[in-house]
């Protein structure tokens, strides 16, 4: 009798611990410390069981705006008569991205404990580099193809300027750096990758903004309707096997 | 006697189930935030909860390696977690459904071997031919679609 009751209360515990295990894992959705709502979903503890917990939709993730003819109309202002009409036209486009998810982006400056204008710039600058990867229109704009090892060293430069600007930010934070310290990071990061982007593939300040003034988001641009899932074109001619009749 | 029998049943069970817990494998989703602001790549890598079970990055136009196979799930370089799905008890069935979903994508999006870029779109982050896209197509075949920020326009699983 007496192992009956320690077996009891074995199971119990196991019981017990279970369901706190099982709780955790659904409940682990708590606010990060530095945002009143998370930016990203928090990853349970526990291994997922299959029929038990189900995974769960993003919280939310910023959507970048699907462009309006008010829209065009204001990049297409902005860019007009601008020294860099297609830097101009990428930059208001970027900064409409930012304005449409403000909330996100304040959370994201939040946690990262930089402002709601070195985000911005951020984004700017993440599409942009972004964009400079797009190998066959940087082809196209050259008139060359690249070779691998200038594809590579490309490819790579994306790698390491993020890596690179990512840990240096995180210890300017950490040490309590001042804005305009962050803000020389954020400069200098910009300059390295653009003088060595430049060096690598033989791109310069004028190709670069043909580059980005090539974005779809530009007035004229083929997408005020979405693309067919796949090309469309009509059938290819078949032979029929009974003649048809010759027009008179 | 009969309470003994009984305890010994349930924590049997309780353990059984803590055992299939352990043996389940995962594809979890990363993105990796770009220099801090509001642009992602995204990858998935298999794991088991604990431990990534493969070098295979599942993702499409990047040449930069996320998946490190015997490293810590929560260690995969400037990744934020987002999501995951479940593919079952056996390491062999998982890794052939992701490697079935991962070349259905490859297909998809021109992206080879898991190319870092596409040879038959043009990479562009606004419109449909990107990472956003090809995890999109990805996660769809899958099982769970994961949100993405790209509109992937004129994009359809089959």
């Amino acid at each position: 009798m007496r192992y009956a009751l320690l077996f009891g209360a074995l199971v119990l515990v196991a019981i017990a611990a279970a369901q706190l295990g099982s709780s955790s894992a659904t409940t682990r959705s708590a606010p990060a410390p530095m945002a009143a709502k998370p930016l990203a979903p928090v990853r349970p503890s526990q291994p997922p069981v299959a029929g038990r917990d189900e995974p769960q939709p993003a919280l939310d993730e910023p959507s970048i705006p699907v462009p309006t003819e008010e829209m065009r109309a204001e990049i297409a202002e902005k860019a007009q008569g601008a020294p860099d009409p297609g830097m101009t036209a990428f930059r208001t486009f970027s900064d409409l991205y930012v304005d449409s998810n403000l909330d996100f982006a304040r959370r994201q400056a939040q946690a990262q404990g930089i402002t709601l204008e070195e985000v911005r710039e951020l984004t700017h600058f993440g599409l942009l580099v972004l964009a400079t990867q797009r190998t066959p229109e940087v082809e196209e704009l050259l008139g060359k193809p690249l070779s691998d090892e200038q594809q590579e060293k490309m490819a790579a430069l994306m790698t390491s300027a993020n890596d690179g600007f990512k840990r240096d930010m995180r210890l300017l934070v950490a040490r309590r750096a001042s804005e305009a310290e962050r803000w020389n990071l954020i400069k200098a990061t910009q300059a390295r990758y653009l003088a060595e982007y430049y060096a690598a593939t033989g791109m310069t300040e004028a190709l670069l903004d043909d580059l980005l003034a090539g974005n779809m988001m530009l007035p004229g641009a083929p997408i005020n309707t979405e693309p067919p899932d796949e090309p469309v074109s009509p059938p290819d001619p078949v032979d029929d096997p009974v003649a048809p009749p010759r027009p008179r | 006697m009969r309470k003994l029998i009984l305890s010994l049943v349930v924590l049997g069970t309780v353990a059984t189930g803590a055992r299939a817990a352990e043996a389940a494998y995962y594809v979890e989703y990363y993105r990796d935030n770009l220099f801090g602001g509001l642009a992602y790549h995204r990858v998935g890598c298999l794991t088991d909860w604990n431990t990534i079970q493969s070098n295979q990055d599942y993702d499409g136009f990047t040449g930069n390696r996320y998946c490190n196979a015997g490293a810590g799930a929560e260690s995969v370089p400037s990744g934020e977690w987002f999501g995951y799905d479940t593919l079952g008890d056996s390491l062999s069935a998982a890794q052939a459904e992701l490697d079935t979903c991962g070349g259905n994508t490859n297909s998809r999006y021109g992206t080879p071997n898991y190319a870092p870029s596409s040879q038959t779109c043009s990479y562009n982050i606004f419109t449909n031919c990107n990472s956003d896209c090809w995890i999109r197509y990805f996660s769809t075949c899958v099982g769970q679609r994961v949100s993405t920020i790209s509109p992937c326009f004129g994009y359809g699983y089959p």
